[in-house]
């Protein structure tokens, strides 16, 4: 008798397991944090129900029997399922990348530009050079995007040798100082927009890192608070973002998305979307603009190309 | 006794400074001889001293640099019926600064400004100088903008000429604190016998111009290598007619010899503290964790890094007070905007500026020691700081990482961290306030580095030795 009640009950584990698993498997939105917190309370049951009624101990056998259907529909999940969340993620990744891509290219454009000068050679030195080579390479390097200079920059800080660190050192310092003359130029003079500019740029430009950060971008928004308002709604944004006040910005998504389409506003919410794992507003998005999400790339191609231009 | 001239460019007497204070020192220990100044400097305007001379400075002369000249037409005109196809092709020669022999460049212009050319501004506009000057751009610089090139060889000429017409004090030695203009002069000194030729360099003159003339947008591309080329040519110049030369630690001593220095003549005299006057000091405990940086309150010392760090640190170290020590008078403009970053990141309840102030009142109670300069020699702050017993975090300049944990014999007196790196300051202050034991082991670390290595009355010994060996007999009219 007993031994049916236990096979019933390994059953109705097993079935409420299984619906859990198939559950999972068509509701795309349903975390995978949860399955295993509902899989592991109808094991914690299962467990249950065999000490009290039973009056078993657990032993790996009871383990092994919970865990055999699960791991089945588990790989399965694994196999099926999550590519197909993957193929739905990875058009809001091929979007979001693009910026980066775009940023390494122009670095690696850069560095073919200056193999011609013989720099190529030297960049390499950076890593295995003598003292001498390296200094040199850091004396000649000066790529269009501050921020890949002060990645490398910073890597020669930890050199061993001192006049490599002197002069990374140096020439960080300089750019800080830079910021600062700027800073303080246009606090004097009062100018709102440059400065926040300026502030913007000094928090991006990966010289400062947690609480410093954190007060040069607070400034910025400061100014945007008093600028008027949607003049800047994108920096607003990305600040926002950065410095983690979440529901600041769904809000302020939310009500652009209201208004006129705009591609900028779509690839933010995709990107805010993605990195906060908000699946259902990602899909909603692909629906409500289909075209904007499929062109999505394009446009950010075409902006970089038009501000290249402006660069240039 | 021997008399001593002192060469010094934009310090002593005039700049409050490390080799300022320096040539102070050793002026007032060094009583049984006689001195004089010798200072260049750019302006008259600049020459306000800031320093009580010693007794013993018997004579000050200021070199400004950039000089007038009246020209003389006569003059103009008997230069052009001059011609000295040799002397022409001498200094053409003398102008590749990459490739000349120090001497014969030297010689040359002995020769130039020895009164058949006039002075230096007529020599410069003097056929002569012209027919080297574009012999020099077509072998060399054909491919570049003459208008720059000659101005930028006229600026160079007309400085190094005009040095070499001055009058020179009359000494037994002459001791160049720079290469560098001060180095020149004392190399011709040296060239004309005038007596024995001593430089002790606190950092590496070319490498610093180096920085500013690559850092410098005015400066045209093409010509930054000829200024570059003719600093590292003030050097070598200096080092072919020293007959001494020392450098404050090793690492500088084998950049002298790469650059050009007779590895026979170079030595290494550390700066020296007195240790005695430091263990005098009656250590009183005061509550939290106080922690401390002495300097002047300039960029080069990158006090916004450090304050950058507090506050970074300040999370963790609750109980804890920060000093910043010494004068804050020499860059108002930068001093107001670390006042100012202070307060934008709210750290005035727990930051103090003290000014000028007796450093020992500090060092009675501090915990902790901080320097977060870009650019350092052999720093005595922290030098200090260690004879108190006070562990040190510095960032990686100059001779710092050498006195903090390179004395392997000993062990580790504090932390070196990247220089411009405030969260790196900021771990390395977190890391040891948590960790009091190792926090104590440091300073007694300090203590025996600095009573084996940097004591002064070994730094005494020395430059008393150095001077009585390079002034005994007669060093003037030396052959």
């Amino acid at each position: 008798m007993k031994k049916l009640l236990f096979i019933t009950l390994l059953i109705i584990t097993g079935f409420l397991d299984s619906i859990l698993v198939f559950y999972t498997y068509f509701d795309l939105s349903m975390h995978l944090s949860k399955f295993w917190i509902y899989h592991f309370l109808i094991g914690g049951l299962f467990f249950l129900v065999n000490e009290v009624i039973f009056k078993k101990d657990l032993a790996y056998f009871d383990v092994v029997i919970i865990l055999f259907p699960v791991l089945g529909y588990g790989a399965l999940f694994f196999l099926e399922v999550l590519p197909e969340r993957e193929s739905e993620y990875s058009e809001v990744e091929e979007s979001i990348d693009l910026k980066n891509y775009i940023k390494d290219r122009r670095e690696l454009e850069y560095i073919d530009v200056e193999a011609d000068l013989g720099i190529i050679g030297a960049y390499d030195s950076l890593a295995v050079g003598t003292p001498m080579e390296k200094k040199k390479f850091l004396m000649g390097f000066n790529p269009p995007e501050r921020s890949f200079k002060i990645d490398v920059l910073k890597k020669a800080l930890v050199d061993d040798d001192l006049d490599v660190i002197h002069y990374a050192a140096t020439e960080l310092n300089n750019i800080d100082q830079g910021f600062q003359k700027q800073i303080s130029d246009l606090e004097k003079k009062g100018e709102r927009e440059s400065l926040f500019k300026v502030y913007k740029d000094y928090a991006e430009s990966q010289l400062l890192e947690g609480e410093i950060r954190k007060l040069y971008q607070k400034k910025a928004l400061e100014i945007l608070m008093v600028l008027p308002k949607g003049m800047y709604i994108l920096e607003e944004l990305h600040l926002l973002k950065d410095m983690g006040h979440k529901r600041e910005c769904q809000k302020i998504i939310d009500e652009l998305l209201k208004g006129e389409e705009d591609s900028e506003i779509i690839h933010f919410a995709m990107r805010f979307y993605y990195e906060n794992n908000l699946y259902e507003d990602i899909k909603r998005l692909k629906e409500r603009f289909p075209e904007r999400v499929r062109n999505l790339p394009f446009t950010i191609l075409e902006k970089d190309l038009r501000e290249g231009e402006r660069d240039g | 006794m021997a008399k001593i001239c002192i060469i010094c460019e934009g310090s002593y007497p005039y700049v409050v400074g490390g080799v300022s204070s320096w040539v102070h020192d050793l002026i007032q220990i060094n009583k049984e001889h006689e001195f004089a100044l010798l200072c260049i400097i750019p302006s008259e305007e600049f020459a306000v001293e800031k320093y009580e001379l010693p007794e013993n400075v018997r004579e000050v002369k200021n070199i400004v640099l950039n000089p007038e000249h009246e020209v003389s037409t006569l003059k103009i005109m008997k230069n052009n019926f001059l011609r000295d196809k040799t002397l022409e092709e001498r200094f053409k020669k003398a102008m590749n600064f990459k490739e000349v022999e120090p001497r014969e460049s030297l010689e040359v212009m002995d020769e130039l400004t020895g009164g058949k050319f006039g002075n230096p501004k007529e020599i410069i506009v003097s056929k002569l100088y012209w027919n080297s000057l574009v012999g020099h751009y077509n072998s060399s610089y054909d491919d570049t903008n003459y208008n720059v090139f000659y101005w930028t060889h006229r600026n160079i000429f007309l400085n190094l000429l005009s040095l070499m017409t001055e009058e020179i004090p009359e000494a037994d030695v002459y001791h160049s604190v720079a290469t560098g203009y001060a180095g020149f002069i004392s190399a011709v000194a040296g060239q004309r016998n005038m007596g024995k030729v001593l430089l002790t360099e606190h950092g590496i003159y070319p490498r610093e111009r180096e920085e500013e003339i690559l850092g410098s947008p005015w400066i045209e591309k093409n010509f930054k290598e000829t200024w570059v080329d003719f600093f590292y040519y003030l050097s070598k110049l200096t080092y072919t007619y020293a007959d001494e030369i020392v450098s404050l630690f090793e690492y500088n001593k084998n950049l002298q010899i790469e650059y050009g220095a007779d590895r026979k003549k170079c030595t290494v005299i550390t700066n020296g503290v007195d240790i005695e006057r430091f263990q005098r000091i009656e250590k009183k405990s005061r509550k939290g964790f106080n922690v401390g940086s002495v300097f002047r309150v300039v960029p080069i010392k990158d006090v916004k890094m450090m304050l950058k760090a507090i506050k970074t640190a300040k999370r963790r170290m609750k109980d804890a007070n920060f000093y910043l020590i010494g004068p804050t008078d020499e860059n108002e403009e930068y001093y107001d905007e670390c006042l100012k970053l202070m307060r934008d990141l709210n750290m005035e309840s727990y930051v103090t500026f003290t000014g000028k102030s007796n450093v020992d009142e500090y060092y009675e109670f501090l915990d902790l020691l901080l320097l977060s300069s870009i650019s350092e020699g052999q720093p005595l702050s922290i030098l200090e700081g260690m004879a108190s017993g006070i562990p040190v975090i510095a960032t990686d300049v100059g001779n710092c990482r050498e006195i903090l944990i390179g004395k392997k014999d000993i062990g580790e007196a504090g932390i070196i961290v990247p220089p411009t790196s405030y969260t790196d300051l900021a771990e390395a202050m977190v890391k040891l306030y948590q960790n009091r034991d190792r926090l104590k082991e440091m300073g007694d670390n300090g203590i025996e580095i600095v009573k084996k290595y940097y004591r002064r009355d070994e730094f005494i010994r020395r430059y008393k030795e150095l001077y009585e060996r390079l002034g005994e007999g007669d060093g003037r009219n030396r052959i």
